[in-house]
C-alpha cells in the first residue's frame, strides 16, 4: 500500500511549525499534517513562562505559554490535521516521513515537507570541559524544563556558563526560586544573549557577568562541588564552590533528519524557524514561517 | 548457609557469578556501588584482545586467548553484541621487527589468522590510516563489546539460576570462623564457605580485611575520547601502535555503537576515585590518534571519560587461594576484560581439585536482551508496540529509545540514570540527555515509587535534584 499522501507535512509543532501550517492553510493548501513529538503543540514555548514574547507579532507583551496558547487557537481554527506524541525519525528524498507513536510506526508522504524541528543546546561534552562528570551539570534548557514543567529544583548554588539567553533567563528563574546564582562566565568579550535579558535577569538581581572568563575544570565526585575558572585577560585562576552548573553555550539547528537521509533542502523540502538558523525572537520565527507556508503551492 | 560470596560486581565478579551459577551452590555477590559495573569495568575500552600482546608464558596471554573464545559462545547464549572487528598493530619505519616478535609470540599462543600486511593492503582496506605506516600485523580474532552490557547479561543469567546480587552493599570486615568466613557489610552480615575477592581497585584492601597481604593496587588512569557518529567508524579494525613497556598505547577503537573511540592515556595516580579528565591528556590522546589517522581533529570529539586500571607491580594477574576458602583475584588490568571469563573458568577448575561441583538442575543457559527499538524493522516494531504501547513512546530521540525499554531496564535492576544509560543507550546521543533526562526521571519516579529528589545519576550523593516542588 502506498503511504497516505498530504499536500504538506510539517515536522514539529512549535512556533515555526504552527506558523508554517497556518501560512499554508491561508494560502489554500488543502491537506496539511503537523507531526509533533510532545503531547501538545507549542514546542519550547511551553516551558517559557517569562515575559518577552509577542510584542512584534501580537503587538502585546506576553509569556511564551500565552504566545503558544494564542497561536494554537489560530491552528485549531484552520483545517489542519495534528498528530501529537508522534516522533519522526526518518525522512527520504521522496518526502516520505516515518514516525512512531503509541499506535505504531507509520510512513506518510507529501508534496511538500517543512522541517520545523527547532534547535538543541550545545552541551558540556561538546566543549570537552576537563574535570569530573558528577550530577549537577545541566543545559539551561533542561534546568528550565525541570523547574517550570516538573516543579523541581536542580540546585541551590549555581554558576552559569555562557551568556546565551536561556542561561540569563535561568539565572533569574533560579534566583526567584531561592537558589544563589554566583556568577555568569562568558569566554568571549561580549554578551551572547539580548541586552534586555542581561539587564532584567542579571543586573536587577546583582548577578555578576564575567566576560573573557573561561571554565577550566569541573570538580566533584558525585555531585558538583566547585569549578575552577580563569580570567583570560589576566591569566588568573579562581575556584568557587557550587553544586550546579548550567550551560548556555550556544544552540545548534536540528537538521539531523536531513543529514541522516543525506539530502538537503530544495525540491519541496524546506527548513524554517530555528531549524534553519537560530533566531533571537519567536515573533520573527512566526513571521518567517508564515511567509514560507504562504509560498507553498 | 552461603557457599560462595563474591566481592565485587565488575567483569570479574560477574564472570564468577555466571560460572558458579552452573553448579548447585548458594552464591551471593556483593557490590559497594549502586549498580554492577560502576567501578573499573564501566569505563573500559571494550576490546576483546587476540592475546598476542601478552607473553605466551603469562596468565595474561593464556587467559586472553581463552577468554576471546569464550566471549564468542557467550554472546550467543546471553544475547549481547560482540563485533568481530579484528585488529591491526601498525609499524612505522623501523618498527617491523617489533610486530614480527608480536606475531611470533601470538603463534606460540596458537592465535589463528596472524598475518603481516603491506602498505598496499592497508591503502585498500584501511584508507584512513597514516601513509607513513609501513606494514601491520593483523589479528582477526580481536573484537569489541560493551563491558557493562556483558556484566548485566551475565548477572541476569546468574540471577535466573538462583544467584543473589546485592548492590549498595560495601564490605566492612572479614573474619575467619571455624570452617567459614564471616563477612560484614554496610547492610548485613553473611557467613560463607568461600570468599572470592574480585574487588578491583579495592582488592588489596579487601584482602587485608581477611588478614592476607595481597599485592598492592596502584591505580593507573586512562582517559578516552569519543568521536561523533557522523564521523563514521574511521577504521574497520581496532588500530594499535607498537606497544610500550607498560601500555598498549593510544588506539583507535571502532565501538559497538558505531562511534570511534580514541585513547587511552596511562598515568599512575594516587586517588582511587579520581575519574577526572584533563586538557593536557586530551591533547596527548589527539596527538597519538592523529599519528595513526591524520584526519582526526578536535571538533569531532563529543565525549570524554576516564577509567582506572587496578595495576600491581608483579605484572601478571594474581589469582590464588591464599588461605583456606579465600580466593584472591587481584591486579586484573588489561587484558582483564578479555580474560575475565577464562579467569572464572580457571578458578572453578582450581576448586574442582578440592570439592565436588554438582551441576545445577534446570540450569538456564540463556538470557534475552532488552529489545532495542532502534535496531528493529518496522514489522517487528509494530508487533512490539501492539503488545505494549510503551514501545511506541520515544523517550530518547537521539538514540530512539522508547519508554518500554526504559521500563524494562528498571525491571531488570536499573536504579540510576547511568544504569539506565548503560542498559538502553538513552542519554548517550548527540544531545547528551538534554531532551530525555527529565522524561526518564519521570518514568523512574513512577516505576520505583520515589520522588525526583531521590533519583541519582550513579548512586547516593549524586542526586540530580535538590528539592521537590509541592
Amino acid at each position: 500500500m502506498d503511504p497516505k499522501k498530504y499536500d504538506l507535512i510539517v515536522i514539529g509543532g512549535g512556533p515555526s511549525g504552527m506558523a508554517a501550517a497556518v501560512g499554508a492553510s491561508s494560502n489554500d493548501v488543502k491537506s496539511i499534517l503537523i507531526l509533533e513529538r510532545m503531547p501538545r503543540l507549542g514546542g519550547i514555548l511551553n516551558q517559557c513562562i517569562h515575559l518577552g514574547f509577542g510584542l512584534n507579532y501580537f503587538k502585546k507583551e506576553m509569556t511564551g505559554t500565552e504566545y503558544a496558547a494564542r497561536y494554537k487557537k489560530m491552528v485549531y481554527d484552520k483545517n489542519i490535521e495534528i498528530k501529537t506524541s508522534c516522533l519522526v525519525h526518518k525522512i527520504t528524498g521522496k518526502k516520505e516521513v516515518t514516525f512512531v507513536s503509541r499506535e505504531g510506526e507509520f510512513t506518510v508522504s507529501a508534496s511538500n515537507l517543512i522541517m520545523a524541528t527547532g534547535c538543541r543546546e550545545r552541551t558540556r561534552e561538546m566543549l570537552t570541559v576537563p574535570g569530573t562528570r558528577p550530577a549537577g551539570i545541566f543545559t539551561a534548557g533542561l534546568a528550565q524544563e525541570m523547574v517550570n514543567i516538573y516543579g523541581v529544583m536542580p540546585g541551590k548554588e549555581v554558576v552559569i556558563v555562557g551568556s546565551g539567553d536561556i542561561g540569563l533567563i535561568m539565572a533569574r528563574r533560579m534566583t526567584l526560586e531561592g537558589a544563589k546564582v554566583h556568577l555568569t562566565l562568558e569566554i568571549m568579550d561580549h554578551l551572547s544573549g539580548l541586552i534586555r535579558n542581561k539587564v532584567q535577569c542579571l543586573d536587577d538581581f546583582g548577578i555578576p557577568l564575567h566576560l573573557e572568563h573561561e571554565l577550566m575544570e569541573i570538580i566533584g565526585k558525585n555531585r558538583v562541588e566547585a569549578i575552577k575558572y580563569r580570567n583570560n585577560k589576566t591569566g588568573k585562576e579562581k575556584l568557587i564552590s557550587c553544586d550546579t552548573i548550567l550551560f548556555s553555550v550556544g544552540l545548534i539547528p536540528e537538521q539531523d533528519l536531513l543529514t541522516d537521509a543525506e539530502i538537503s533542502t530544495g525540491n519541496g523540502i524546506y527548513l524554517t524557524g530555528n531549524a534553519d538558523y537560530v533566531h533571537d525572537l519567536v515573533d520573527s520565527v512566526t513571521k518567517e514561517a508564515e511567509k514560507l507556508g504562504e509560498s507553498i503551492r | 548457609m552461603i557457599d560462595f560470596i563474591i566481592i565485587g560486581g565488575g567483569i570479574v565478579g560477574a564472570s564468577m557469578a555466571y560460572e558458579l551459577a552452573k553448579y548447585q551452590f548458594n552464591v551471593t555477590l556483593l557490590e559497594k556501588e549502586t549498580e554492577l559495573s560502576f567501578g573499573v569495568s564501566k569505563s573500559n575500552s571494550g576490546i576483546i584482545h587476540t592475546g598476542f600482546q601478552d607473553d605466551h608464558n603469562s596468565l595474561k596471554g593464556k587467559f586472553a586467548v581463552r577468554g576471546n573464545q569464550l566471549y564468542r559462545e557467550m554472546s550467543k547464549l546471553l544475547d549481547f553484541p560482540f563485533i568481530p572487528t579484528g585488529e591491526l598493530v601498525v609499524a612505522f619505519p623501523g618498527e617491523r621487527e617489533s610486530i614480527e616478535q608480536i606475531k611470533e609470540n601470538g603463534e606460540r599462543l596458537d592465535i589463528p589468522g596472524l598475518e603481516i600486511l603491506d602498505e598496499k593492503w592497508l591503502d585498500k582496506n584501511e584508507p584512513m590510516l597514516s601513509k607513513e605506516i609501513e606494514c601491520a600485523l593483523l589479528g582477526p580474532t580481536a573484537a569489541v563489546i560493551n563491558p557493562y552490557e556483558v556484566i548485566y547479561a551475565m548477572a541476569e543469567n546468574a540471577i535466573s539460576n538462583g544467584v543473589n546480587i546485592y548492590c549498595d552493599n560495601e564490605v566492612t570486615s572479614i573474619t575467619k570462623i571455624p570452617n567459614l568466613w564471616r563477612v560484614k557489610t554496610s547492610q548485613a552480615e553473611y557467613e560463607s564457605r568461600y570468599v572470592i575477592n574480585a574487588a578491583g581497585l579495592s582488592a588489596d584492601k579487601i584482602s587485608l580485611m581477611a588478614g592476607i597481604k595481597a599485592p598492592e593496587i596502584i591505580p593507573f588512569k586512562g582517559e578516552e575520547f569519543i568521536l561523533d557518529r557522523h564521523a563514521d567508524r574511521l577504521t574497520k579494525r581496532i588500530i594499535f601502535p607498537v606497544p610500550k613497556k607498560h601500555t598498549k598505547g593510544i588506539l583507535l577503537i571502532p565501538t559497538v555503537d558505531g562511534n570511534t573511540m580514541i585513547g587511552p592515556t596511562s598515568n599512575e595516580i594516587i586517588d582511587r576515585e579520581d575519574w577526572s579528565t584533563t586538557k593536557e591528556h586530551k591533547q596527548e590522546v589527539l596527538k597519538g590518534a592523529q599519528k595513526l589517522a591524520p584526519s582526526i581533529n578536535e571538533d569531532l570529539l563529543i565525549a570524554a571519560f576516564a577509567g582506572l586500571r587496578p595495576t600491581i607491580k608483579e605484572g601478571d594477574f594474581y589469582i590464588k587461594e591464599d588461605r583456606d576458602g579465600f580466593i584472591n583475584i587481584v591486579g586484573i588490568k588489561s587484558p582483564g576484560l578479555t580474560a575475565a571469563p577464562a579467569i572464572a573458568e580457571y578458578v572453578v577448575n582450581m576448586l574442582a581439585k578440592n570439592i565436588t561441583l554438582p551441576e545445577r538442575k534446570n540450569y538456564n543457559p540463556n538470557r534475552v536482551a532488552i529489545p532495542r527499538f532502534r535496531l528493529l524493522k518496522t514489522k517487528e516494531r509494530n508487533i512490539l508496540i501492539k503488545r505494549d504501547s510503551d514501545f511506541g513512546e520515544v523517550v530518547c530521540r537521539c538514540e530512539l529509545v522508547t519508554k518500554g525499554e526504559i521500563k524494562e531496564a528498571i525491571r531488570r535492576g536499573a536504579r540510576t540514570l547511568d544504569g539506565i544509560k548503560f542498559r538502553t543507550r538513552s542519554q548517550m546521543g548527540r544531545c547528551h540527555g538534554a531532551f530525555c533526562t527529565s522524561k526518564i526521571m519521570a518514568i523512574m519516579s513512577e516505576e520505583l515509587g520515589i520522588s525526583f529528589d531521590k533519583i541519582t545519576k550513579k548512586g547516593k550523593g549524586s542526586e540530580l535534584v535538590k528539592e521537590n516542588g509541592s
